[in-house]
């Protein structure tokens, strides 16, 4: 069978201001539902995608809503792999937790959809300036990713 | 986001159309202020036209939750679609938020407290 996907890649560019957030959840939902995710599950990564982006205003950026993020989605036979690259303040990893659902109070919900949702959730800290985070989203009739996968968070 | 505000018999029914997320929340958390500030202690928040909802939102709730559970005030969400309730399912926030099926059965339950 063909290949619908190779590897198509759909790249925007913004702001680091929340009145963009809207429209990065329309690209990746629309996104996601060309390459066959469920409605449920395109919600559901769209909202991991959209708590990530607003993880890099809150703190790679501090709330300056003039830095630039870039969102580049990857579309692959198998998977959705969604990068988000900023330039603001590094993320340290270990320091990422969400937070214990019986501890009510605001605030660490947006960590615990990120990994909830996705299957592979990567920090790359490598680039000289800021973070690349990558998301990845496997489709269930394609199976599990590949060995080792699974386990970036 | 629009959000409209019907005061009736110390109940406030805050009628909210669009999308909260970051960009949004900081209105709905100014208009939860302000009318905890007024004195009413009854809010119900209607989810009829509410589209989507992130953890800004959630956190703007749940700090609305905590105001008034200081004042013994109570806080009651009702109407969520479908996916508007997975998000409250997912985070357990089901559990501490009293969720109703009908604007009506939620201000009978603030009747009856």
């Amino acid at each position: 069978m063909n290949s619908l996907f190779q590897d198509d890649v759909i790249t925007i560019s913004v702001a680091s201001n929340p009145r963009f957030l809207t429209l990065i959840r329309c690209m990746v939902f629309n996104t996601a539902l060309l390459l066959k995710f469920s409605e449920k599950i395109s919600r559901e990564i769209m909202l991991a995608v959209d708590e990530a982006i607003t993880n890099v205003i809150k703190h790679s950026y501090n709330q300056c809503y003039e830095k630039e993020i870039i969102v580049s989605l990857h579309l692959k036979n198998d998977r959705l792999e969604i990068h988000i690259r900023d330039y603001g303040k590094k993320t340290d990893p270990s320091c990422i937790k969400s937070r214990d659902l019986n501890d009510i109070k605001p605030g660490g919900l947006g960590v615990f959809f990120i990994r909830k949702i996705m299957d592979h959730v990567e920090y790359d800290t490598s680039p000289e300036e800021g973070t690349l985070l990558k998301l990845i989203k496997y489709k269930t009739d394609c199976g599990p990713s590949p060995a080792g996968g699974h386990n970036g968070d | 986001m629009e959000i409209k505000v019907i005061n009736s018999n110390n109940t406030a029914v805050f009628e909210i159309t669009g999308e909260i997320d970051l960009y949004n929340s900081p209105q709905l958390r100014q208009q939860l202020t302000e009318t905890i500030n007024k004195g009413l202690k009854f809010i119900l928040l209607d989810f009829s036209t509410v589209k989507y909802i992130d953890s800004s939102g959630l956190a703007t709730l749940i700090e609305g939750l905590r105001k008034l559970n200081k004042v013994k005030g109570e806080i009651k969400l009702c109407c969520m679609n479908k996916n508007i309730r997975d998000v409250f399912e997912v985070s357990r926030l089901e559990d501490i938020f009293a969720i109703y099926n009908t604007r009506e059965e939620a201000l009978n339950d603030f009747k009856k407290d």
